[in-house]
Order: C-alpha cells, then sequence, then structure tokens
C-alpha cells in the first residue's frame, strides 16, 4: 500500500513498522531553483527485532537557506561597496523512531526529529582609532536546536484497508535561545493532527486520503503494474494546504530486496523565488521541504530490505482434532486424518505447504502430510495423518499434545501450533466392529503357539480327520477347549469400549462378546481359518459381536458336517472360490455345537429374517 | 438400487407363517429348526417356517394355512418358510442380502492356500438322503412353487439350491425354466447373468442356441436398443 507522500513524510511514525528485518535506504534530489541544487537528502536504516522497530535516519539534504540583504552597505578597505546581508538556514539533521507491533492490525510509535536554525546578522561596528571612526561589518550569529515529538498509531482492518493517525508538534524540546530579533525567524511548527485513510479496494488499484487540521489534504491513487518484468507501481497524488498546491507523479519499481522510486514534486501554486523580509516573519516556513519558496523537485529513492530472518508465507487459522487417538488402529491413521487445520496464506503467491504433527509420547519425530498448494490470500482446510508404531503399548489412558507445524520453503516451521491430546490406552476400541481385528492381529503370534499347543493334544484325532474336514475339525477343538472355560464378564459402564488381547482373556479367563470372539478370531485364523465378525445392531444401541468362520469344505461337502443346510451359508473365500461359513455364538460357552445352533438362529433371525443384511443392522466385517 | 431402498421402507421382514398339514399320501418326512434328524410328519399338525417338508417319489403333502393351499407332489423338498407371496421389491432384497452375504469383501494380504494333508474322510455317516439328492428335490419344490404362482420365492429357492447343492447347477432344464421365470418378472439382470452362466454347462445344439438367442436379446434389452 502507498506511502505518505512528500506533504507529510514520515508523518507516520509506525510506518517502518512493515519492515520485518532490515530495510537501507538512500535517497537523492534536485530542486529546480536557479540554479538547480542537487543533493544527497538521506541515509536512513531501520531494524526491526521482534514485535519493535527502531529506525534512524540522517539527512544532510534536508535544509533550507535564505539570503536577506539589508539596505546598507559599508565601504571597504578596497573602497568597495560591502552590503550587509541576513541569512537564516534550517535544517533537519537527524530523526529517530521506535514503533511497536501489537498484532497483525494494530501498531503505535513515535519519532524524534532533530532540528537547528542558524541566523546570522550583519551589523555596521565602528571602530575608533586616535584620529578616525572606520566602520566596519560585524556579524552576530545565533543558533538554536530542538526536538520535534511525534506520535502515531495504525489499524489495519485488513491487506487492504488502513487508518492511521499520528500528531506532531504537541511536544517540543528546545535547546538554546534566541534573541528578540532572531526569534521572528523561527520555524512555524503549528500543532497538527494527521488523519489517512489507505484502501485497496481493487486488484491493483488502492487510493489514499489524507487530512491535516493545519489545512491541508491529499488524495492519492495507485496502479501496480508490469515493467519490464518487475512488480511496479504508479501512483499520483494532488495536494493542498498552507501555502503551496501541487501534484506528486511517482514510479517504483522492485527487484528481489531493492527498489527503486523516483517522485516529482510539481507545484501548482505560485512559487515566491525572491521576497521580503517582512514577508519571511510574518509566514514563516513550517516544512522544510514543503514551503512557498520551494522549486519543484525530483527525487530517486534507492531501498535495500534485508532479509535475515524467514519471512512467514502461511499461518493457522485453527486446528481441530477430528479423531481421539486408539493406539491400536495404527494404520487407520493413515489413511484418515485425525485433524483438521484451517491455514491461510497470508503472502502475495502460490505457496506449496508441507503439514506435519508430533504427538508428544505416540511420536519420535515429525510425520508429514501430504503437500498443499494454497493459493495467495486463500484459506484451506488441511487434514493431518499420522503414524505410530505397532510397539506403542499403555495400559492407560495418556493425556498429550500434539504439535502441528507449517513447512514451506522456508528452513523453519512458517507456524506451530500446539493442542492437548488424548491418547486412548492400547485396550480402547472405538466401538466399531471393522476395527476389531486390530486386536485380533495383535497376538498372532501368541495365538499361534497357543493353538498349536491346544490342538497337539488331540494329534491323534486330527491325523485321522479327513482333509476336507481339518479345519472344522480344528474349529470345533479349540472352541471347545478355550470358550467352555470362560465366565461372561461385562466391561463396566464407564469403559464399555474397551477390548482385551487374546493373551489377556486366556489369562483371566473372562470377558464379553467382543472379547471372546476377538479371541477365538485370533486362534483360528492364526492357523489358517478365515473368520468374519458380524456385528449386530439393536433399535436400543446394543451392539452384539459373533463370529463367522470358513470350515473350507464345498457346498458339495457340507453334508460332511450337517444334514440340515439352514446350518450353514454359501461364501466365497480369499481364492473365490464358494465354501461353507458357519455362524458360532462365542457367549454360548457350553459347546461347539450349541454355540453354532446359536449363531445359525441369532444369524437367520436378525440378518436374513429381520433384513438386517440389507437394513445395515447387522454387518459381516472380514478379518484381514 | 433405488427398488431396494423403496422397499425398505415398506418391508419389515420377510416372517412367513406355520401352515397347518391338511393331508398326506405315501411317506413324508420333515426337517425342524436346526435339527439333524429327519421326522416323519403327521395329517394335522403344524409346520413352522423353519421346517423343511419332503416328498419322495410316491408321495404328497397337502398344507393350508393364511388363505394358502399348496400341494407338494412326490419327489420334491421345500422350506415351508418359502410358501409365501413376495413382491418384486422384496424378491430383489432378498437377492441384494444373499449378494451381500455370499461375497465378501476382498482380503488385502491374501494367504496362500494350506498345503495338503492326507487323512481318512470321517464324512460316512449315514443320511436319509444323498446330498445331491436333496439338491434335486430341492429344485423340483422350487419349480412346484413356481407353477403354483409363487414365482418370487420359487427363484430364492431355486438359487439357494444352486449355491448349496451345486451339483444342480447342471440342471439345464430346470435353469431354463427358472430362468424364464426370471424374465416373466422383467428381473432382466438377473435372468441375463443366468444365461450367462449358463453358457458353460453342457448342453445340446438347441439349448444352446436358446441361451445365445437369450443373451443377445437380454443385451439388446439392457442397452436399450
Amino acid at each position: 500500500m502507498q506511502a505518505d507522500g512528500v506533504l507529510s513524510m514520515e508523518a507516520n511514525p509506525t510506518s517502518f513498522s512493515s519492515v520485518k528485518d532490515l530495510a537501507l535506504g538512500i535517497v537523492f534530489g534536485t530542486e529546480f531553483l536557479s540554479p538547480a541544487v542537487s543533493n544527497l537528502y538521506e541515509l536512513s536504516i531501520s531494524k526491526t527485532f521482534g514485535a519493535s522497530n527502531f529506525s534512524l535516519r540522517y539527512s544532510p539534504g534536508y535544509n533550507k537557506e535564505f539570503s536577506l540583504l539589508k539596505n546598507q552597505s559599508v565601504i571597504g578597505q578596497d573602497s568597495s561597496d560591502v552590503s550587509l546581508k541576513t541569512s537564516l538556514k534550517y535544517s533537519e539533521t537527524f530523526a529517530a523512531g521506535f514503533s511497536y507491533k501489537y498484532s497483525e492490525h494494530l501498531s503505535s510509535g513515535f519519532t524524534l526529529h532533530y532540528f537547528t536554525e542558524n541566523f546570522s546578522q550583519d551589523a555596521i561596528g565602528a571602530v575608533f582609532s586616535d584620529s578616525s571612526l572606520t566602520l566596519i561589518r560585524e556579524n552576530n550569529t545565533e543558533s538554536m536546536s530542538f526536538i520535534n515529538f511525534q506520535f502515531g498509531g495504525d489499524y489495519q482492518f485488513s491487506d487492504n484497508y488502513r487508518v492511521s493517525m499520528s500528531g506532531s508538534n504537541f511536544i517540543k524540546i528546545k535547546n538554546g535561545s534566541l534573541s528578540d530579533i532572531n526569534r521572528s525567524f523561527e520555524m512555524k511548527t503549528p500543532e497538527n493532527i494527521r488523519i489517512a485513510f489507505y484502501a485497496k479496494p481493487y486488484d491493483g488499484l488502492g487510493a489514499n486520503i489524507v487530512f491535516e487540521t493545519i489545512r491541508a489534504f491529499q488524495i492519492s491513487v495507485q496502479k501496480e503494474i508490469q515493467l519490464f518484468g518487475l512488480y511496479s507501481s504508479l501512483s499520483c497524488s494532488y495536494f493542498g494546504g498552507l501555502s503551496s498546491r501541487g501534484v506528486q507523479p511517482s514510479l517504483s519499481l522492485r527487484y528481489g530486496n531493492l527498489s527503486a522510486d523516483v517522485t516529482a514534486l510539481l507545484y501548482t501554486s505560485q512559487k515566491q523565488k525572491t521576497g521580503s523580509l517582512n514577508d519571511l516573519t510574518s509566514s514563516g516556513i513550517s516544512s522544510i521541504l514543503n514551503n512557498k519558496y520551494c522549486g519543484n523537485k525530483a527525487m530517486l529513492q534507492l531501498s535495500y530490505r534485508l532479509q535475515t530472518t524467514q519471512e512467514k508465507f502461511v499461518q493457522f487459522v485453527d486446528v481441530s482434532v477430528t479423531r481421539a487417538i486408539f493406539p491400536m488402529f495404527s494404520d487407520l491413521f493413515l489413511d484418515a486424518p485425525f485433524a483438521i487445520a484451517k491455514v491461510v496464506n497470508i503472502s502475495d503467491k502460490a505457496v506449496t505447504v508441507k503439514p506435519g504433527s508430533k504427538i508428544d509420547k505416540l511420536n519420535n519425530e515429525i510425520v508429514y502430510s501430504p503437500s498443499v498448494v494454497i493459493a495467495p490470500k486463500d484459506t484451506v482446510s488441511i487434514p493431518f495423518y499420522t503414524a505410530f508404531p505397532e510397539t506403542y503399548f499403555s495400559s492407560k489412558h495418556e493425556l498429550s499434545f500434539v504439535t502441528f507445524s507449517l513447512i514451506t520453503e522456508n528452513a523453519d516451521a512458517d507456524d506451530n501450533l500446539q493442542k492437548p491430546l488424548l491418547i486412548n490406552s492400547s485396550n480402547a476400541w472405538d466401538g466399531e466392529v471393522g476395527h476389531l481385528h486390530y486386536f485380533v492381529k495383535k497376538d498372532f503370534d501368541y495365538s499361534s503357539t497357543a493353538a498349536k499347543r491346544i490342538l497337539s493334544k488331540y494329534k491323534n484325532t486330527l491325523d485321522t480327520t479327513s482333509s476336507a474336514l481339518l479345519l472344522f475339525q480344528q474349529a470345533k477343538l479349540l472352541f471347545n477347549e478355550i470358550i467352555p472355560e470362560m465366565l461372561y464378564v461385562a466391561d463396566p459402564v464407564a469403559s464399555n469400549d474397551r477390548v482385551q488381547f487374546p493373551h489377556e482373556t486366556i489369562d483371566v479367563k473372562g470377558g464379553d462378546c467382543d472379547d471372546f470372539s476377538v479371541c477365538l478370531a485370533s486362534f483360528y485364523e492364526s492357523i489358517g481359518i478365515e473368520t468374519a465378525f458380524v456385528d449386530y445392531r439393536g433399535n436400543d444401541q446394543s451392539r452384539h459381536v459373533n463370529l463367522l468362520f470358513n470350515t473350507g469344505l464345498h457346498p458339495s461337502e457340507a453334508q460332511l458336517i450337517t444334514r440340515n443346510d439352514k446350518k450353514y451359508f454359501i461364501r466365497k473365500d480369499t481364492a473365490g472360490e464358494e465354501k461353507v461359513w458357519i455362524p458360532i455364538e462365542t457367549t454360548e460357552r457350553s459347546n461347539f455345537t450349541s454355540a453354532w445352533e446359536k449363531g445359525v438362529e441369532i444369524f437367520t433371525n436378525e440378518a436374513l429374517d429381520n433384513l438386517g443384511l440389507v437394513k445395515g443392522t447387522v454387518q459381516i466385517i472380514e478379518i484381514y | 438400487m433405488n427398488k431396494i431402498i423403496v422397499s425398505l421402507l415398506v418391508a419389515g421382514s420377510l416372517f412367513a407363517q406355520s401352515y397347518k398339514v391338511e393331508k398326506i399320501q405315501g411317506t413324508v418326512k420333515a426337517l425342524v429348526g436346526n435339527s439333524e434328524q429327519w421326522g416323519d410328519v403327521k395329517e394335522g399338525a403344524m409346520v413352522t417356517p423353519s421346517t423343511v417338508i419332503m416328498t419322495d417319489k410316491s408321495s404328497t403333502i397337502l398344507l393350508s394355512g393364511g388363505g394358502i393351499k399348496f400341494m407338494l407332489k412326490p419327489s420334491a423338498a421345500l422350506s415351508v418358510n418359502s410358501l409365501k407371496h413376495m413382491t418384486i421389491d422384496e424378491l430383489l432384497l432378498a437377492l441384494a442380502m444373499e449378494e451381500i452375504l455370499s461375497t465378501p469383501a476382498k482380503r488385502k494380504d491374501a494367504k496362500g492356500m494350506n498345503t495338503a494333508i492326507y487323512g481318512t474322510n470321517e464324512g460316512g455317516n449315514k443320511s436319509l438322503v444323498s446330498s445331491d439328492a436333496l439338491g434335486d428335490l430341492k429344485l423340483n419344490g422350487a419349480r412346484q412353487l413356481a407353477e403354483n404362482g409363487f414365482v418370487e420365492t420359487a427363484i430364492l429357492a431355486a438359487k439357494e439350491a444352486y449355491r448349496k447343492y451345486p451339483s444342480t447347477q447342471k440342471n439345464v432344464p430346470l435353469r431354463f425354466f427358472f430362468a424364464s421365470q426370471m424374465m416373466k418378472l422383467s428381473l432382466f439382470d438377473e435372468a441375463l447373468a443366468e444365461y450367462s452362466q449358463m453358457q458353460n454347462l453342457p448342453m445340446n445344439d438347441e439349448q444352446a442356441k436358446e441361451v445365445r438367442e437369450k443373451l443377445d436379446f437380454l443385451k439388446k434389452k439392457l442397452a436399450g436398443m
């Protein structure tokens, strides 16, 4: 957005608050008088430390000198006339400022301007000797310096709208004093309040309006253009007030960190190149660079902005953790996000963002999610995925936190944000039967060893069992060895989403329907018997789960296990071949046959007769 | 799919009713619930939906209930559960349900098949009827259902027989019969699937020609030509 023009040069003490690190500037200027005067106007440096910005300016070219001839002269020793004159010199040599950025929207600051005034007056002096009186030219010089205090604030409603207000000349600290004769030459520094509005309502087109209580104003328009492939802008201001009016066209070119501004200051009001002493003393000057005695100017400003601290391209608006962390379901978090972040691109270019997250106690390093490209000024939702080792185990819930980060082209994250997070215990279950297979697989090694140990007791039986019946026989033996030993114990109400690992169910000899189904499925699957959970959902939110398993029998072999075709179902196996599957009610603990019959009864009633399979109240979930 | 969703709104369940045995000629057997034993059926007894009744080659049974009278002729087996009227939507629901049940999702990490082992076959227990024969009886029962106006449940019963008794899939005449029943009900997708499967069966030239003609017709029909 366009800065203030010459009318209010440095009128806003917060103008340097946009400097992100270090800025250096140099301004050359030419004032078209007779003859034209070229000068180094200023050297400036500005440095930002966090939210604070310090600026310093040395301005040798900020001066204005007047020579006034008196109607008096003296005869010099060479008999020539020596005119008496009065010289007035005003200069602002230094300025120093400080501003503080309270937020992305609000900043305030102050600037101290150091002025000096030098007045020299020629006078006729008399030198008496023994025989004569000689008149000579005497020069009386007086100087005074003062510091003018300027303060202001700036509020940015959005990237495109800003308002600023500043006050000047309310506090003035003088050093030295002037005689009565020179006091009338002092700079006029009326108290002034300045209000400026900046707007960029259209892409690449901006406007400024500035009002000052000393009855001055400025109106500017600015258009961003591409010139020579560089980011450029053209602007034009009209200003008026006090003693002068004029236009100020300007062209800015920016290449990387370097920028060049060429500005012309063309007065439309009548300028006075000469004037009387009375005229000067009555109106005085209130600005060194802009007063009624100034000529048109041309200025070249070169600026260099050094970026030793990284520029922030994106930042979080907010992050919502959308899923609780269940350590057993590690795979799920690779496919479905556990958090969604709203991220805004605060830069003027499209940015590729690599989102990362690290869950304390669960991740040893940052887990990166797929990169997302965000258009300039756009806000998007970014999903965060995570992964954690299957070896993680905790028997209790843990309160942790997750650190979200946004990585762009910078070496460090552009933004970080922490959120508290509950890591459920390893036994925690989200109630989705489809997720029970994680508990099944976790104990495969244990289940395989334990199943083989049990079956080895029936070596003779199994050795004489036909190959077709082997899986069915093994399933029957395992059931009769494991389940009848169990005590049915429902989960405590407070922890009804807890599932035991198979080794835990065997150790405690008890559990509920999901514990028994997980345990039996783990034993079956570990020796190659395909299983599927059957999830029954009641109208009262009650849930029940039992098992289907693949006997490995071809439908034509079903009579090997039953003469009643209502006791089995034909389903495809892993290879796509049709096989005989039978349902098992794992909480029917008397024996395998009873569990089978109970399983058939429940499945036929709920899944088939009550249309549970098509209504969705009954779901068959493969275990793999 | 739209049909299925609509029917979910109107169909609560596919419950059938019990029937009274009005008359028996010859010996009729019944398999009740989860029982493994076929028992005799007596006149005047009630048979529940979970009962399968079976006639031999010279017996019949007359059932009545709910305004329905049904005579199961010789050499047939029928689940009492099938003795009910169904709408087309209910039939589509039931077919969808069978599809859900019989087609598991593919395993990501499909294991290899177990290595073969050798041992004696324990499946030598005596049964009243062999598996293949029971399949034929059931398919015959399904045909009788269709012939008596229970076309929808007949199609379901036939498809169940095909699945549970694979030898019945080779009964070409009855497969033609049930495929034509599907076409009568405008179940063109199902009929197309049926004729497509039949292409692989051994059949005479006339039957093969008929299958090809039906397939051409159905493909054009489904393509909207």
